[in-house]
């Protein structure tokens, strides 16, 4: 009997998952078509106006004696007039030269005001926090270290905030080190199918196109009224994201406004990077679930897309269930019933989750710029869904580990593998 | 008998070891594309980003001018006939160091013209042209693309294939085609039927109404007698708001919904609906701030704004006064965009579908 309610649980959660599988593929074909066939919302950038909004611009910087220079000098060189923006480098505890770097770009530009924070509450959060406390800006924009702005990138992102109901604007994430290796090349794929079709797609249907944490920005008085970034989440990014869609307020995102970034050249780097993303993002899943369903300020498909952005970083872990469930059945003699739907697990598992992007929003981001070579590549992404299964998976065993325990978190730097100059 | 066993045992071990190599070749062959584009890469390199991207309005016409003006300091140009390379395939450039007068021609090579131009009807300019004088383009003229230093005046039916970027002052005649972008730094004046993407001007003016109306001479609303006054700090509103009755509002306002003001208005703070928003009232209307819409935006009456107008569909002004001198402002509608009469811009106005300039009703 016992025996029975057990095969009758493991099928149940075998056809749920498959359930689960095909929401997201519904979700991620329909954003495709979106972006092909749909009707493309506009973001502001067209806007010219002659009044600007003070903005201060954050850069948290842990030991970023390879970077620092680069990203300074690109934004001095901004259009964005020097007497409405203040740049704000935080250099969190490096033990490298980041100190004297950006000193000495504060004493070549006034506009430069750096902190130097030597607390042992180290992270991107706390020195964000600290930033917040001392920005003149009504409008915050935060770049990571590694980041490349162009001339006109910061203008273009604050003209989003003429719209009252913009709470946060995040722009396009492009890689600049694709052709480093296998690795590399594959994330740069999986930026395209994430900006490209995935955030465009979100912002054209009026769902939650996200916040990115960097190349975005967001209104200042909307996070420190209430109490600045949370310390004990590592994504503060899609907590902001949740936090202004729940206040009512919107997030534009900028397909156009594109800025390079260095992507992880190591294996292991990107293993900690999407852990740390992954522990984060599930942190606030267990804390913006229920106001997601709650808020009076979303509609239902807000919400829907909400819930299902909320459970991206689950689903892995449920996925590598379903398969250990798959195999229990089969050793049971059990899988009669779905010995046809362990092929969909397994094929439809890769091509729906091979990576953050599905391979149909990589080919599709791959058409829409024009860059139809590299997606020789898409087969590879095979090793990134059993890659992302694993570390997805730990990282969400992690923040049920910080849920329960309360645990403070702690934040690990992504190594840089910078030489030469920025152009 | 245990011998033919054996035979199909063994030749069904050997129909397994097929099987498995044929499925683990076609487990393989979607790889080698890939392998291929690993060791042999033609699709590696970094996508472009544009670096020293920066708006302007006047982008086109700063840098081909630029380019013709460092040509002619360095004394490169003769009288006549020249070659310039401007791309990687050399051009002919025709040079007049005075003043260029013709009619019903066309023009196939890039023209510098250091004094005024005067084209009667009809002429063809199928290449860039720069002018350091004054530009007048006879009606039923067609340009590629050109930059003016002084004034331009276009008659009507004139065509502007790509941009048309002038110093001083522009006027439009009527039915022209005004390309992907005209850009002047003084007074743009538009006629009826004029068609455009992209233009700006400081300020850009329609046709005035003969029902004149006098906007800008409102003072924040202290025109308005006993309005409401309601104050909101970003509250969202669901729902349609009807505003029949004078009134004036200190904060944004947000709306779920539709937006229509029937009476005097005053707003100190932007305005955002997710639905329509519609003015249209003989009273007098200011909004201090911007006007935001995910739908139709329209505007007739008598109004001053001194925000941008940004809508996600269609926008319709009329008797409207956008920004002031040298504050510039922007008219953006990803749609359509119509002007009617007495529409009076400082800046900048775009559409990504058609900009007309409406005609006699």
């Amino acid at each position: 009997m016992v025996i029975l309610i057990i095969i009758a649980i493991l099928k149940i959660y075998m056809l749920f998952v498959i359930f689960v599988m095909m929401i997201y593929a519904v979700r991620h074909n329909f954003f495709t078509f979106n972006r092909l066939f749909g009707n493309q919302k506009m973001y502001y950038q067209d806007i010219i106006d002659s009044e600007f909004i003070m903005v201060s611009i954050i850069i948290p910087m842990h030991n970023e004696e390879k970077t620092a220079p680069h990203i300074l000098d690109l934004l001095v060189k901004s259009d964005y007039p020097v007497s409405k923006m203040e740049i704000i480098p935080i250099n969190d505890n490096s033990t490298d030269k980041t100190m004297h770097i950006i000193d000495d770009y504060a004493l070549r530009y006034s506009f430069i005001k750096p902190i130097h924070r030597d607390s042992k509450n180290k992270g991107k959060m706390q020195a964000l926090n600290d930033g917040l406390a001392v920005a003149a800006g009504e409008i915050i924009l935060v770049f990571d270290a590694d980041y490349l702005p162009g001339k006109g990138l910061v203008r273009d992102l604050i003209v989003a905030f003429k719209d009252p109901k913009v709470g946060g604007v995040m722009g396009r994430v492009m890689i600049i080190n694709t052709n480093k290796n296998l690795l590399t090349r594959l994330l740069d794929l999986e930026r395209t199918g994430g900006y490209q079709v995935d955030q465009q797609a979100r912002y054209n249907l009026g769902l939650i196109p996200q916040y990115g944490g960097t190349v975005g920005g967001f209104r200042k008085e909307l996070v420190t009224s209430s109490g600045g970034f949370n310390e004990n989440i590592l994504a503060e990014d899609t907590e902001l994201t949740f936090r202004l869609f729940i206040k009512g307020y919107d997030i534009a995102y900028a397909n156009r406004l594109e800025c390079y970034e260095e992507a992880p050249e190591e294996w292991r780097i990107r293993a900690n990077q999407i852990k740390r993303w992954s522990r984060g993002h599930n942190r606030v899943m267990f804390k913006y679930l229920f106001p997601v369903i709650k808020a009076k300020n979303l509609n239902f498909y807000q919400k829907l897309d909400g819930i299902l952005l909320l459970f991206v970083y689950l689903i892995p872990f449920i996925f590598i269930l379903g398969i250990i469930d798959s195999l229990i059945l089969f050793f049971m003699g059990e899988m009669n019933l779905v010995n046809y739907v362990i092929i969909y697990l397994l094929i439809g598992g890769y091509v729906v989750f091979g990576s953050f992007a599905p391979f149909y929003q990589i080919g599709t981001g791959a058409l829409l710029d024009r860059v139809s070579y590299r997606i020789r590549l898409l087969p590879f992404f095979f090793f990134i869904f059993i890659f992302n299964l694993f570390f997805i998976s730990q990282g969400f065993l992690e923040s049920i580990v910080d849920v329960i325990v309360n645990r403070k978190v702690s934040w690990h730097k992504t190594i840089r593998y910078r030489k030469g100059a920025a152009k | 008998m245990a011998q033919n066993n054996k035979i199909q045992k063994r030749g069904g071990e050997m129909n397994f070891v097929i099987l498995i190599t044929v499925f683990m070749i076609l487990i393989f062959v979607p790889f080698i594309p890939g392998i291929l584009e690993l060791l042999f890469p033609i699709d590696d390199k970094a996508m472009s980003v544009r670096m020293d991207y920066s708006k302007d309005p006047s982008y086109f016409g700063k840098s081909f001018r630029r380019i013709m003006v460092s040509s002619i300091s360095k004394g490169e140009f003769k009288e006549g006939q020249n070659q310039i390379k401007l791309s990687s395939v050399p051009e002919s450039i025709l040079v007049i160091r005075g003043d260029f007068k013709h009619g019903g021609e066309n023009f196939e090579s890039i023209m510098v013209v250091l004094g005024d131009l005067i084209s009667k009807y009809n002429n063809s300019f199928n290449k860039e042209i720069y002018v350091k004088g004054n530009a007048f383009f006879g009606g039923g003229s067609v340009i590629r693309a050109a930059a003016v230093d002084k004034n331009a005046e276009l008659k009507e039916q004139t065509k502007i294939i790509r941009w048309l970027d002038v110093k001083g002052c522009i006027t439009a005649g009527e039915e022209s085609h005004l390309g992907v972008s005209v850009s002047c730094g003084e007074k743009f004046q538009l006629s009826k039927g004029c068609r455009f993407r992209r233009l700006f001007g400081n300020p850009i003016l329609t046709p005035v109404n003969a029902r004149s109306i006098n906007y800008g001479s409102l003072k924040n609303g202290k025109n308005i007698g006993e309005p409401s006054i309601i104050s909101y700090s970003d509250k969202i509103i669901n729902g349609n708001i009807k505003y029949e009755e004078p009134v004036i509002i200190n904060g944004n306002l947000i709306i779920n919904g539709n937006l229509e003001i029937k009476n005097e208005f005053t707003i100190n703070g932007d305005i955002k609906a997710n639905g329509k928003v519609i003015i249209d009232t003989a009273e007098n209307v200011t909004i201090n701030g911007n006007v935001v819409s995910e739908s139709v935006i329209s505007m007739k009456g008598n109004i001053k704004a001194v925000g941008d107008i940004f809508s996600q569909d269609e926008v319709y002004l009329e008797g409207i006064n956008i920004g002031s001198f040298n504050n510039f402002k922007s008219v953006i509608a990803k749609k359509k965009l119509t002007l009617g009469k007495s529409v009076e811009i400082y800046g900048f106005v775009s559409t990504e579908g058609i900009g007309i300039v409406e005609g006699e009703q």
